[in-house]
């Protein structure tokens, strides 16, 4: 009879947070869903709940109950996350590595449900038992594996999957079941909630007296499902053993990467361009092929030890960080034009600093799925060419870095140095679309700081070209919470337009804290 | 300088956005040399008494106005409207009330067309130029241009436009602001009822929050700069101020007229149906005194004009005692005679020596206020009653201005601060409901550091923002009512409650106005004692009502002395039955100092044990100074009671009794903090002056600062302590009745379902569990067997109304059910009354069907399939097949009855562990109260009350049950600390500690 082996990682989000945090080792500590007072405790430690706290208390209320508790919110990203990872680690120990589930089996909407499994994995350990001395070996060393990373790890070996998943969740460590029969023997005893199912379906069968994996199992399956319905009468039928597809292991992931070995090393950029060109040009084929779009391009390139010019005998090295140059290059739409490409890595690389010759160049694609987009019915071109303008800033970026290109986004606020932001980053192209069809009659342009004015006798504001008339004042006031502990207001100005005698529009403030006059920008 | 009138000026009455109260606003008006000030709350008049009353005073003209919201197609302005006259206000109440109709609860606005309708005796201010034109033609050259100033940068250009419109309208221009505070450091207040109102951050909040700190209210010499380009602005608001001649006592009123029969004025009828009632109170003959004090009584209400209003109330008890509704007044209405001969109240006066100018004086000239207490269930068939017969609009009910205490207010400003939620949980979960300050301690205490800015901030703007109003609701019962439309005296809105409306005052504004008012309170009690009184009669047929009850009963006083009054109105709590055994009432009297004594009030001022030594004759009745006497004989120089506090002020600290009046409101209004503690420095000296001790001078004041807490005059105690003999009445003579009753009428009063079920067991009555071929939706009274011993006595049949997931829904089903045939089994059930699976499960472990010959864990199996073919009208088969469930152990059934029903007629929680606590020495509750003083005790039981009195210098008292009785725990503060989570959630608890002897223990 073929076996199967479970590998459990209980309290895994416990388990993330002590990794983050291990001076909370030892503490009342409680897993909760977010930050707010009304948060449910999700998971609790040993300590959490020798303090009287119990699951799905409110996070305010346990932390008036138990002054030290410690609670931390661990997002499903995270938990996900970790499982992927450790999916993979288990590849190492396995070819057959499937993310263990109840197989669609869920109540949804409601926290008592069966929660996701992201802390067990089913794994098939047939054939490795010479590999590792037998399974117990094998078990072992999965069990090791987890404790050099810090985790904890319940490994079992046994015959039936939901039988050895229900005995590695209650006993941390390392078992090989011997025969079906101890299987049954030792799972029949275990109790339903320590399953990972929730009360939504332990409490009533628990009602009738049915708490554990033997009483359930035992029940009829036609029955169980008029009374508890199709989730209920699958997951008999998976704990039976009746209803388990053959196992889905992961596949194995291969990035988007092509590398090219430069033998010998050289550092001439247009003969190295020239290497990309046709590596990138299989790269998106590739990625055309697979009906995907290319975010961005990480190109890196890695050096030989010495620096130009320098031999052994000078003993002039590289560090292993000086030896790997990476730039990450973003075009100014999702892409599939190698052209474009090698323009952005062109420019890239002339602005870059190589100082030694290359012995390898390594592409990786960050990719999306393309999706489909209509033709515009549009006839008339807006006078600004949006498509022309993310290209030129793209070509900008790959030249002089990302810093390079910033929007000014609007923000809501009276101030006028708060009511606008320089960003770099995302969202370009919506600002780009912003301003096509805006047409701007007169413009304010401030200061990217206000100068500061020195005043006459009468306290009037002093510029070398003579300021004839001001018009104002428009007071400004507030952000008082920002950094006194008093209610004074923290900015108060007096903002004026003032005409000088040459024409000029100027837009000047009198500091009304400090008494003194600024200058904070221009009309045009 | 130029004068100038504020015409725009919102108090914190337009709800998170005014940032001051009238009274702050009124002070600063004077303050500023303010000619006068109109206030503009949005949408309504909410501050406006208040306004009023602080300006007359302060001697300050004040207007009335409204700031109302109007739109038209997709614009949206907002009016300013000053009515000059009482019929321009009357236009203006029903034009707000009009504007309320439309829009969530809390929204109002009107459309143009309306504001015309409405538009005679109205001068509409606009800042907007789109609405004059519309508006010229109807309102006239009522119609002026606002042009306001704050400072902005596009302010000059709309006001340009706005003054080239009124130019071509040949409409006047007038000058002002918008104000909002009174002064310009409530900014950041203002600021922070804005992110409260939209619900955002500080940092969140950008634009919504204005610009700049320009709508405090300005001196005229700062207007006069900021308009030193149009001084004629600012006149023409002074001469507006003064074409508006309108002052809230001008207001005229009258309470509406009852028909009345023919040849019969107001007062005759008033005078036969008082002196027809004193037949009825004395059939022996009416005493001489009470002619006596009908006549002086009827002379005082037809000097102020008041017969209609007592007209009115005994037309509402009229109408409940025709319908069966049990109801009866309280408060200071119990001192009338005239109340008592109309059965309006069912205290004595005369012979209870309580004294009718507590209720209604010529001096005062105050009208009279009657709270009529209605059992609780039917209190609504009341309410609607009133409705339909004076109409909708002459009758609406009060608001209830809800106000930010400590705990909201941390909260609100909190989150506007962006301070994170759990931070200021943790803030807000150290305070309770009634403190009225935060420390710096108490965020301290919470963890956080009070001398950062933010908590500084939090502090400050906390404190600011205390008492300040955070929304209008109803009021529990009071109504207005009036011969013309409600709507004419007051805007009227709908309230959230369907089926009501709800005026833009409080209960102080109509009080303040001297308007009259009809209180219609609900009342558990009532309600029980009228399903007890009904229950006596099918089942001993005896008719009862509170006033043949027989009285002065001495089983029913041996009872209470006993300490034995779970259930009993008024003495049921755990200080209460403390207290009972060491005050051993002997006499109705005795009952009222019963119920008034238990209260912070006296408490606070320590007048507890001197009253019980004098009580039980260990020292001697003395009086702090002779003249008083006369005024604490009855108490035993102790004083109790508010009314002897009102006297003592005047008698010893030289108040007017109009003063002492104030001082009776400053202590019924104890949630505005610090109305009390202005008395304070009057009070103590003046005592001591007149030779009274001071000490003594220093309890009294302790007592008037806790009467603040609810403190009771002798009346209303008196009415209470009625209730108090009638139910202990029914708990000594009936008490299988008394029980049904109690639990009948839940939820009310101090207990639990469960809590009531024990005490009945332990007094030896049956209680039957749910059984739903034999138990009603209420619970009812079965007979015992045919046995002469218990020939006449019954048990309580469980109804299915305690079983937890039925409701109104499953009511009706299972009573129509019921009737129509008896159920045959589980299957006939579950098709006749298509309850759900919830509810089929909750009975299922309830055991209530248990007589279909199935036990708990089958019927559950069953009921699961059976609910699932619930659609089917045939007869459903019977379950496929029938499990063998383990059996449930005895222990668990009672486990399983609490789960279902939260309570078990079939046994206690704790007797289950009973073996195991006897083998390990731990007496019963029984064996505990024979322990003497001193003895060291361990102590197992159910946790069935927690308490932490605000008296009780944070001290935790517990009761804990156990199938024998209940043992009284206080746990000390230090113990507490050190196990909060047990001592706050555990429902079960283990004690060790040491037995105190009653007379020690605290209240």
């Amino acid at each position: 009879m073929s076996q199967v082996a479970c590998v459990v990682l209980p309290v895994m989000a416990l388990q993330i947070l002590w990794r983050r945090r291990p001076e909370w080792r030892g503490k009342p500590v409680a897993v909760v869903g977010d930050e707010t007072p009304e948060a449910p405790l999700l998971l609790l430690s040993d300590e959490a709940r020798a303090s009287g706290l119990r699951l799905g208390l409110r996070q305010g209320a346990a932390r008036n109950l138990v002054l030290d508790l410690c609670t931390a919110v661990v997002a499903p990203e995270e938990l996900e996350a970790l499982a992927r990872d450790l999916a993979r680690a288990l590849q190492a120990f396995s070819p057959r590595v499937e993310p263990a589930s109840f197989q669609g089996v869920s109540f949804p909407g409601t926290s008592s449900g069966v929660a996701p499994l992201h802390d067990a994995f089913f794994v098939d350990p047939s054939g490795l038992e010479r590999l590792y001395g037998g399974l117990d070996g094998w078990a072992r060393s999965v069990a090791r594996y987890f404790r050099g990373r810090g985790l904890l790890a319940g490994v079992v070996v046994g015959f039936e999957r939901y039988r050895t998943y229900a005995l590695a969740r209650r006993t941390p460590g390392v078992r090989v079941v011997v025969s079906p029969e101890e299987e049954v023997a030792l799972t029949d005893p275990i109790g339903l909630r320590e399953l990972g199912i929730g009360e939504k379906l332990c409490d009533p069968l628990a009602m009738l007296g049915v708490s554990t994996f033997g009483a359930f199992v035992a029940l009829p399956a036609g029955e169980l499902h008029s009374r508890f319905g199709k989730q209920a009468a699958t997951l008999h039928r998976l704990f039976c053993g009746e209803a388990q597809l053959p196992m889905q292991p992961l596949g194995f992931e291969e990035p988007r990467r092509v590398a090219r070995e430069i033998s010998p090393p050289d550092g001439d950029r247009e003969r190295l361009l020239f290497v990309i060109k046709g590596m990138l040009d299989g790269l998106v084929n590739e990625i055309a092929e697979a009906g995907e779009r290319l975010d961005a391009l990480v190109l890196t390139l890695h050096l030989e030890l010495h620096p130009r010019g320098h031999d052994r005998a000078s003993g002039m090295r590289l560090s292993d960080a000086e030896r790997k140059l990476c730039e990450r290059l973003e075009p100014a739409s999702p892409t599939a034009d190698a052209r474009a490409l090698l323009e952005l890595v062109r420019l890239r690389l002339t602005n870059m600093s190589v100082p030694a010759d290359v012995e390898e160049i390594v592409l990786l694609a960050e990719t999306r799925p393309l999706r489909g987009e209509q033709l515009s019915t549009v006839t008339e071109r807006p006078r600004r060419d949006r498509r022309a303008a993310a290209e030129a800033l793209a070509r900008v970026r790959a030249t002089f870095g990302d810093e390079s290109v910033a929007v000014a986004r609007l923000r809501d606020a009276h101030l006028p140095e708060a009511s606008y932001a320089f960003e770099c980053g995302d969202g370009l192209s919506a600002s780009l679309e912003h301003c096509a069809g805006t047409a701007v009659l007169a413009q304010r342009r401030l200061l990217p700081k206000p100068r500061v004015l020195s005043s006459d006798a009468e306290g009037r504001p002093l510029m070398p070209d003579p300021i004839v008339r001001l018009n104002g004042p428009h007071r400004l006031n507030g952000g008082w919470w920002g950094r006194r502990g008093e209610g004074a207001a923290t900015i108060d100005r007096d903002y004026f337009y003032a005409e000088t005698a040459g024409g000029e529009l100027l837009f000047v403030f009198f500091d009304r804290r400090r008494s003194r006059w600024f200058l904070h920008g221009r009309l045009d | 300088m130029s004068a100038y009138v504020p015409l725009w000026v919102k108090s914190h009455h337009s709800f998170l956005e005014g940032a001051s109260s009238p009274d702050e606003l009124v002070d600063q008006a004077v303050a500023l040399g303010l000619p006068a000030m109109v206030l503009t709350d949005r949408n309504g008049i909410y501050g406006l008494v208040r306004a009023h009353v602080r300006a007359k005073e302060a001697g300050l003209r004040l207007l009335p106005g409204v700031e109302l919201e109007v739109r038209e197609d997709d614009r949206v302005a907002r009016l300013v409207l000053l009515p000059e006259a009482r019929p321009g206000y009357e236009r203006l109440c029903r034009l707000v009330s009009r504007a309320h109709t439309r829009g969530e609860k809390g929204q109002a606005w009107a459309t143009l067309a309306e504001v015309a309708e409405f538009a005679e005796g109205l001068h509409v201010l606009s800042t907007d130029p789109w609405v004059l034109p519309v508006l010229r033609e109807p309102v006239g050259d009522s119609l002026w241009a606002l042009c306001v100033r704050h400072l902005h940068a596009e302010e000059r250009e709309r006001e340009a436009a706005l003054r080239d419109v009124a130019r071509g309208l040949e409409l006047r221009c007038v000058g002002g602001h918008e104000v909002l505070y009174h002064h310009a450091d409530r900014r950041s207040l203002q600021d922070v009822v804005t992110c409260v109102r939209h619900g955002k951050s500080l940092s969140e909040a950008g634009r919504l929050l204005r610009r700049n700190a320009e709508h405090g209210l300005r001196s005229p010499a700062r207007m006069a700069e900021i308009f030193a380009d149009a001084p004629e602005l600012l006149r023409a608001s002074v001469e507006l101020a003064e074409r508006c001649t309108l002052s809230l006592d001008s207001l005229r009123y009258r309470y509406p007229e009852e028909s009345l029969p023919a040849g019969r004025t107001e007062q005759s009828w008033l005078r036969e149906l008082a002196f027809e009632g004193a037949l009825f109170r004395y059939p022996g003959g009416v005493p001489a005194d009470v002619v006596a004090q009908l006549e002086r009584e009827l002379q005082v209400i037809e000097e102020l004009e008041y017969g209609g209003y007592f007209l009115t109330m005994y037309e509402i008890v009229e109408y409940c005692r025709r319908e069966g509704i049990l109801c009866q007044g309280r408060g200071s209405a119990a001192n009338s005679a005239v109340c008592f001969c109309l059965r309006i109240t069912a205290i004595d006066p005369v012979r209870m020596d309580l004294l009718f100018e507590r209720f209604l004086s010529r001096e005062r000239a105050e009208p009279p206020d009657i709270d009529l207490d209605i059992e609780h269930e039917r209190r609504e068939e009341v309410i609607q009653h009133v409705y339909e017969r004076y109409g909708r609009r002459r009758a609406a009910m009060v608001s209830n201005v809800v106000r930010y205490r400590a705990r909201s207010a941390v909260r609100e400003v909190g989150k506007a601060l962006g301070i994170p939620r759990t931070d200021i949980d943790a803030v807000a979960r150290l305070l309770s409901y009634h403190d009225a300050t935060v420390e710096p301690r108490e965020l301290a205490s919470a963890g956080l550091d009070p001398e950062t800015p933010a908590m500084k901030h939090l502090l400050r703007l906390t404190r600011e923002l205390l008492d300040a109003p955070r929304h209008q609701s109803i009021h529990p019962g009071g109504f207005l009512l009036g011969h013309l439309p409600v709507d004419h005296l007051v805007p009227i809105e709908p309230a959230t409650m369907e089926g009501r409306t709800v005026i833009q005052w409080d209960k102080y504004d109509v009080e303040n106005l001297g308007l009259f008012k009809v209180d219609l309170l609900g009342l558990g009690a009532l309600t029980c004692i009228r399903k007890a009184f009904s229950l006596i009669e099918t089942h001993h047929g005896h008719r009862y009502e509170i006033a043949t009850v027989p009285a002065e009963d001495a089983a029913t006083y041996r009872m209470c002395s006993a300490g034995d009054t779970i259930g009993v109105f008024q003495i049921e709590s755990r200080a209460q039955m403390a207290m009972l055994p060491r005050l051993r009432p002997e006499k109705f009297y005795d009952l009222v100092i019963e119920v008034a004594i238990v209260r912070p009030g006296p408490i606070q001022g320590d007048m507890v044990h001197p009253y019980l030594r004098r009580k039980r004759g260990d020292e001697a009745p003395t009086y702090p100074h002779p003249s008083l006497e006369k005024i604490l004989k009855k108490t035993l120089g102790v004083p109790i009671f508010q009314e002897q506090v009102m006297k003592l002020a005047v008698q010893a600290a030289g108040y007017t009794p109009g003063e002492a009046d104030r001082l009776r409101r400053d202590m019924a209004a104890w949630r505005s903090a610090g109305k009390i503690e202005q008395h304070k420095d009057r009070m103590i000296p003046q005592m001591i002056a007149s030779g009274i001790e001071p000490a003594f001078a220093e309890r009294v004041f302790d007592q008037i600062r806790g009467f603040g807490e609810y403190g009771f005059p002798e009346s209303h105690a008196a009415s209470f302590a009625l209730l108090s003999y009638v139910t202990a009445w029914l708990r000594c003579h009936h008490p299988a009745v008394f029980t049904c009753a109690l639990l009948n009428s839940q939820p009310m009063g101090f207990y639990s379902v469960a809590t009531l079920v024990e005490d009945a067991k332990r007094h030896g009555i049956e209680v039957r569990p749910v059984d739903v071929t034999r138990s009603a939706w209420d619970h009812t009274l079965e007979a015992h067997g045919a046995s002469s011993a218990q020939q006449g006595a019954f048990a309580i049949r469980m109804g299915l109304r305690s079983v937890r997931h039925l409701g109104e829904r499953e009511r009706v089903a299972f009573e129509e059910a019921q009737r129509a045939l008896a159920f045959r089994e589980l299957g006939d059930f579950v098709r006749r009354t298509r309850m759900n699976e919830r509810a089929l499960v909750s009975l299922a472990e309830a055991g209530a069907f248990e007589s279909f010959g199935v036990d708990r864990r089958d019927a559950l199996w069953a009921v699961r399939a059976l609910s699932r073919a619930n659609g089917d009208a045939l007869p459903h088969m019977a379950a496929q097949s029938q499990l063998a469930f383990a059996a449930l152990e005895p222990d668990d059934a009672v486990l399983w009855d609490y789960r279902a029903s939260d309570h078990s007629a079939r046994g206690h929680p704790v007797a289950r562990h009973r073996p195991v606590l006897r083998s390990r020495g731990i007496p019963t509750a029984r064996e505990v109260d024979r322990l003497p003083h001193g003895s060291q005790v361990n102590y197992v039981g159910q946790v069935i009350c927690r308490q932490r009195p605000q008296t009780a210098s944070g001290v935790t008292f517990f009761t804990l049950e156990d199938e024998t009785g209940f043992v009284n725990l206080v746990l000390w503060v230090r113990v507490f600390e050190a196990h909060r989570a047990l001592a706050r959630t555990a429902p079960l608890l283990g004690v060790r500690g040491r037995i105190e002897e009653p007379n020690a223990s605290g209240i």
